[in-house]
């Protein structure tokens, strides 16, 4: 469970969430949505102790832990994991090598080389990703869609039980975000793993139906509904729907 | 069939791939053709290398280096072509000069040169000289290092131009492992020591294609 009661996050001494406070038990599905620049992604940054977003107020608590005593790994080892919306590339370290490192370091038992190849090979055709890139820099010279499928495949090999997406949506063609929003709904029906989305888009949402939405607006949530809520500001916009004023966002 | 012909510390390549791992410590590389290099040893060496009329080589190097002064001079014939990647891990007082002297047209070379520091220091000098009335060359110095400290590493680029009709290019960068990397890899659970352990090493093997010199490195 990730419980998150009344944070203040500052970067740079700009205060970018204030008295900011969100519950999700296992299992659920909640979306965030929100203006461009009112600080969705700052969530994500946080829960995954991004060190330039200092949380000056409040507390974090991660399946009973304190979550701002836990470091990134410590975070990531707890099964929290992010798809960032724009995966950074490393050149020179394949997702092959990097996953089994994961692996390893997250104590799980040493797969036979040949066994944990063959799992990638079969991840990659169910996510229609070519298997040369389980030997290819991460995310090196890939698409836009290419990185969020292979975001997914780690997903897939590192079973968190608690996802963030972020804006996993943006950048993909519509078979695309077919494919990857049914491999997440799949992996939910799987794992039933925690899941906070964070899009503008109605798409994906169509797919992976949310039980909860929260709207971010003047460094708080200022409204929260379920999945009703979403579709009325996906007809209507943040301001139609008068649930946010334009004044409200932040950069 | 391949073969290397060596002749008192002259090596004579033509049209082959090789890998080289035993050299004395000043030798000459002459090259014909379209050859692939990779050396495994090169440490306190001095090297020349020369580049026929209408040739290509590819010259990779991927090495640990402590307390070495390397030393390589380059001489390009008309139309000719150098791919230099030059790897290494450095710890101690280190020293790696290049120069490049361009007096013919239509020459393309790119200098490589990735470093990691493993507490220790390096001075990289690399020397282009793009002589006059010479037309067409192309010359790329590209250098960058991961240290703990950016005292410990010097890169001096001197690009010596003479000509107009030239592409000349110097790009140098000193930085710690880069921190959005560690980010990623911690979010995936990776210790902090071996996510830096990973992106150091990839930084250098990015550069280099050959498998071999990669899986012995």
């Amino acid at each position: 469970m990730l419980k998150i009661e009344n944070i203040t996050v500052k970067v740079l001494d700009k205060t970018i969430l204030e008295d900011f406070n969100l519950e999700i038990q296992p299992g659920e599905i909640h979306v965030l949505m929100g203006q461009n620049g009112a600080g969705k992604s700052t969530v994500s940054k946080v829960l995954l102790r991004d060190m330039h977003y200092e949380v000056v107020k409040g507390c974090i608590t991660l399946n009973g832990k304190d979550l701002l005593k836990m470091n990134t790994t410590e975070v990531a080892r707890d099964g929290l994991f992010l798809v960032n919306q724009n995966p950074v590339e490393i050149k020179g370290v394949s997702n092959a090598e990097m996953l089994r490192t994961a692996l390893n370091d997250q104590g799980k038992k040493e797969q036979n080389i040949l066994e944990f190849n063959r799992s990638l090979t079969t991840l990659c055709e169910k996510l229609e990703i070519p298997t040369s890139f389980i030997h290819r820099d991460i995310n090196y010279n890939m698409s836009g869609g290419e990185k969020k499928k292979m975001e997914l495949l780690h997903m897939w090999v590192l079973k968190p039980n608690f996802i963030i997406l972020d804006e996993i949506d943006s950048g993909l063609d519509v078979d695309s975000l077919k494919l990857v929003a049914k491999s997440i709904q799949e992996y939910y029906e799987s794992y039933k793993p925690s899941i906070l989305i964070i899009t503008h888009q109605k798409a994906l949402l169509d797919i992976i139906k949310p039980e909860f939405v929260h709207v971010l607006g003047n460094k708080k949530i200022i409204q929260s509904g379920h999945y009703e809520l979403a579709l009325k500001i996906f007809n209507e916009g943040f301001s139609g729907a008068s649930i946010i004023d334009k004044s409200d966002a932040c950069e | 069939m391949n073969k290397i012909i060596v002749e008192q510390n002259k090596f004579y390549l033509s049209d082959e791939k090789v890998i080289l791992s035993s050299f004395p410590s000043s030798f000459s590389l002459f090259v014909k053709g379209n050859v692939y290099c990779g050396i495994k040893d090169f440490c306190n060496k001095d090297v020349k290398i020369y580049l026929e009329e209408n040739s290509h080589l590819t010259l990779e190097i991927l090495i640990y280096v402590t307390n070495t002064k390397n030393a390589i001079k380059i001489y390009n014939s008309e139309s000719s072509k150098l791919d230099f990647y030059y790897a290494c891990v450095f710890c101690g007082e280190n020293e790696l000069m290049i120069e490049n002297e361009m007096t013919t047209s239509n020459n393309k070379n790119q200098i490589v040169v990735r470093a990691v520091e493993n507490d220790g220091t390096l001075i990289v000098k690399a020397v282009g000289s793009i002589e006059e009335n010479t037309k067409n060359n192309e010359y790329v110095e590209d250098i960058k290092a991961i240290t703990k400290n950016n005292h410990c590493i010097k890169i001096m680029p001197d690009l010596l131009v003479k000509t107009d009709s030239v592409l000349a290019v110097h790009n140098a960068t000193i930085a710690p492992v880069d921190e959005e990397e560690l980010f990623y890899l911690k979010g995936k659970g990776l210790e902090e020591s071996n996510a830096t352990s990973l992106i150091k090493e990839g930084f250098l093997k990015g550069i280099i294609e050959n498998e071999e010199l990669k899986e012995e490195f």
